[in-house]
């Protein structure tokens, strides 16, 4: 609805807007010493900064004369204006929408009485948490800054280090409800126009209510199934930097401190930022080092599995001696002693991430060291399962994509049962169709497995 | 988006699949029939089966936009084209059961022994006919990113089995006549190097544009060349030619005897074997996708049935002989020529076709 002229009949709507909106506050006040203006100042508290809009605005306001501001023309017959609020950022709206919108968003919207427009002044300003070291991903060298949740805090990180005005941010909306912001941050000249136009579209053709985390609008535009993830997230701003340097796209999203980098490629999960401040050649040792432990966390209990129950005669002999000694006691079959035991393990490790920090780590040591130890004792897994799973646990962690590792997990399970099923003949064939599906798999137009593979068509890739 | 695939991926495709089929039995079947002198043959047939692409290359790069179908119609007119493209369609859907039934026997004596083996050729299938689904490009980056450790392997497989070769087992040379040579040829054209007949049908998805891809077709064959050779002199060199005769898989045997087991795994041919898979896979799936898209191109529904039927009766076929792998083998081995004979018509008619094109153009 349209705003009118008569400042009560506006404040009217707008407290019925508001209704049962007990942090809103509606601030009216005279402006001008002569001929003096009724006005109304709405905020929403806890929200904005109260002392700019007090210094800034009121108290210039009611001592002087209300003006018009320099980008309204004003009525013709009137007399030159003097501006006497002082605030960097405001905007002009006219309608009641609009007013509803400033004040959600935190700033300030100032309505005079005669005149059909408010003044949006932008005066954000809440308490956040304040730029920490990301503790999703930590590294030894390099910069120990992470984004926070506080949206204009995460840009101006990226900011502060692509100063060009090639590096464009675009602002848009997301969540019918919520109207969450998403920064579209991106190199022009380097990232993918149709890569580009694709996730417009997507993020414009978002149909929920809300958008709260990087996560939930991840889920939303990804072409993913959902096991594979088809976009990296990433807390570090150097990961953003860096991919954005490469020629891909970074969302940004309000309150979510987790940042989107499109195209997600398996390259680029396997990498840290960290391996950027190293040399080619240590760089590429420690990237082989993640590629082999990738392997051996998918295979290795499929592959114990599938020796044990069909073809033991493959190993060497002090390994069969070994372990027909560690298992001669135990009752279970192979297949079930170790998914026994890594339900334990992933068991242990979500307790362990839920809680805090110091009975994390005790619950950790008791669950890895006490209860390992109680269950071969026990004889329900034997001594060689105990170190499969701890070996497996340890190498999902060398890689740096937490989303790339919770996957590995999955598709690890899928193995295992393959393997018990049909040893490993079931391991190869299920191997070979799990490369069949990665390298038919694309994540926004760039081939998932690149550089390992070709492009097929001649255009960025985003890596 | 872009659909066809690059040169580099088509030929590292090439690649895996000129390695699938027979790799580990060629050594035996090639001793019995030139002994010593496999080298040579191997040579001359890799040498045939790059002409035979270079050709298929030609002449499709002179009809950019015009399938095989249309190609052979148009060469040899409605009938003759047909009667060729519906015998072509045939021998890769043999193949394709004829692989599945090699591939099958080698798990289930190796991997699954005991196994139900029409439950190993089923999962077989299934795992082919989603490779196919998926498409030329998946299969192409699959073996991008397959291929070289593949390689490694091979390599590293073959360093860690020649602790006990002798070269002097590959004396006397040049020991036969013609005709052995020519069965040998044959031999190996019909399996080691089948692979490229189903080139014709995928040839049209490949990037053309690429100027060098017959210099990479020619490394290709030229890595194909080198890692038979190696593992022939390998066979040769350890077991000498007459236990090589009567082994039906003489790589895996070595590996099986080698005086290295122990030091990474008991029995390490499990290990070629998961090798073995993984590029039947892919030579079968490329059969697989090669047949179904060769028959989707002939418009009429009646060829499609023709196909399925085929298939059908060629797997029958496959499914019960049930006998041990290398009775098996040595029944299929009558048929070594028939398949030879067909890759000699292939190259004529190629011939014919390009000299027929370069007519008509004067």
């Amino acid at each position: 609805m349209k705003l009118s002229q008569n400042l009560k009949e506006n404040i009217k709507i707008l407290k019925k807007d508001f209704s049962c909106c007990d942090d809103v506050v509606f601030r009216e006040f005279f402006s001008g010493d002569g001929e003096k203006r009724s006005c109304v100042l709405i905020y929403s508290d806890g929200m904005c900064d109260k002392d700019l809009l007090s210094d800034r605005v009121i108290k210039r306001l009611i001592p002087g004369e209300y003006s018009y501001p320099e980008n309204i023309k004003r009525p013709p017959d009137e007399d030159s204006p003097k501006v006497s609020m002082n605030v960097v950022d405001y905007d002009i709206g006219y309608d009641t929408s609009e007013v509803s919108s400033a004040v959600m968003a935190g700033n300030g919207a100032l309505l005079v009485d005669g005149e059909r427009f408010f003044i949006n002044i932008t005066a954000t300003k809440f308490s956040s948490r304040a730029i920490s070291e990301p503790k999703s991903k930590g590294v030894i060298r390099g910069p120990r800054d992470g984004f926070t949740e506080n949206f204009l805090d995460s840009t101006s990180l990226l900011r502060r280090r692509l100063k060009t005005s090639d590096f464009k941010m675009e602002f848009l909306n997301a969540g019918n409800v919520a109207k969450t912001r998403i920064a579209v941050c991106y190199l022009d000249g380097e990232a993918d126009k149709d890569r580009l136009s694709l996730i417009r579209s997507r993020i414009r053709n978002i149909n929920a209510d809300m958008i709260i985390d990087s996560g939930q609008l991840q889920n939303i535009i990804t072409a993913s199934n959902g096991i594979i993830p088809d976009i990296q997230s990433s807390e570090r701003v150097d990961d953003a930097v860096f991919a954005i340097n490469e020629g891909k796209i970074v969302l940004l999203v309000e309150n979510s401190p987790f940042v989107l980098i499109i195209p997600g490629l398996l390259l680029s999960m396997l990498t840290s930022s960290e391996d950027y401040y190293s040399s080619s050649v240590k760089r590429n040792a420690i990237l082989f080092l993640r590629i082999i432990s990738c392997v051996i966390t998918v295979l290795l209990p499929a592959v114990y599995i599938g020796f044990i129950k069909f073809t033991p005669d493959f190993l060497p002999d002090k390994i069969i001696l070994m372990l027909s000694m560690a298992r001669r006691n135990v009752a279970l079959p192979a297949f079930i002693e170790i998914l026994f035991m890594q339900l334990v393990f992933e068991v242990i490790m979500e307790a362990a991430m839920r809680l805090p920090g110091q009975i994390a780590s005790t619950v950790g040591i008791v669950g890895s060291i006490v209860v390992g130890q109680a269950i071969v004792d026990a004889n329900l897994v034997n001594i060689m399962v105990v170190i499969i799973v701890s070996l497996n646990a340890i190498l999902t962690f060398v890689i740096p994509s937490f989303e790339l590792s919770k996957t590995l997990r999955i598709i690890r399970l899928g193995f295992m049962v393959i393997s018990a099923a049909f040893g490993m003949y079931g391991v190869s064939v299920a191997f070979a169709v799990m490369m069949i599906y990665l390298s038919d798999m694309e994540s926004f137009g760039a081939e998932f497995l690149f550089p390992f593979v070709e492009r097929n068509v001649r255009r960025k890739n985003g890596a | 988006m872009e659909r066809k695939i690059t040169s580099g991926k088509f030929l590292n495709m090439m690649t895996f699949s000129f390695l699938a089929l027979n790799f580990v039995s060629f050594s035996s079947q090639v001793s019995i029939l030139i002994g010593t002198d496999g080298i040579i043959p191997l040579l001359v047939s890799g040498g045939v089966m790059y002409g035979y692409l270079f050709l298929i290359i030609r002449l499709m790069m002179r009809d950019d936009r015009k399938s095989y179908y249309e190609v052979l119609i148009s060469g040899l007119g409605k009938f003759v084209g047909r009667v060729v493209y519906f015998l072509h369609l045939c021998v890769i859907v043999y193949l394709y059961c004829y692989a599945i039934r090699i591939v099958t026997t080698q798990v289930s004596v190796y991997m699954l022994p005991g196994k139900n083996i029409y439950l190993i050729q089923g999962i077989f299938i299934f795992a082919t006919v989603y490779s196919a689904q998926k498409g030329l490009r998946a299969m192409g980056n699959f073996c991008s990113v397959l291929l070289y450790p593949v390689i490694f392997m091979l390599a590293f497989l073959f360093f860690l089995s020649s602790d006990n070769m002798d070269i002097k087992n590959m004396l006397p040379i040049f020991t036969h006549g013609g005709s052995e040579y020519l069965r040998a040829i044959m031999h190996l054209l019909s399996y080691n190097f089948s692979g490229v007949l189903c080139v014709p049908f995928i040839i049209d998805e490949v990037n053309m544009a690429d100027s060098s891809i017959s210099k990479k077709a020619l490394w290709a064959f030229l890595s194909v060349a080198a890692i038979f050779s190696a593992y022939y002199v390998l066979c040769i060199g350890v077991l000498g030619v007459d236990t090589c005769r009567s082994i039906v898989f003489p790589a895996i045997n070595i590996m099986h005897n080698s005086s290295s087991s122990g030091i990474l795994l008991n029995r390490y041919e499990i290990i070629i074997v998961f090798i073995v898979v993984i590029l039947y896979f892919l030579y079968c799936s490329l059969f697989l996708y090669s047949a179904l898209k060769g028959a989707g191109r002939m418009k009429k529904k009646g060829y499609l049935a023709y196909i399925v039927s085929f298939t059908g009766i060629f797997f029958i076929l496959s499914l019960l002989n049930d006998k041990a792998a290398g009775e098996y083998i040595a029944k299929m081995l009558h048929m070594k020529g028939y398949l030879g004979y067909f890759f000699v018509v292939m190259i004529v008619l190629c011939v014919f076709l390009l000299w027929r094109k370069n007519e008509k153009k004067n």
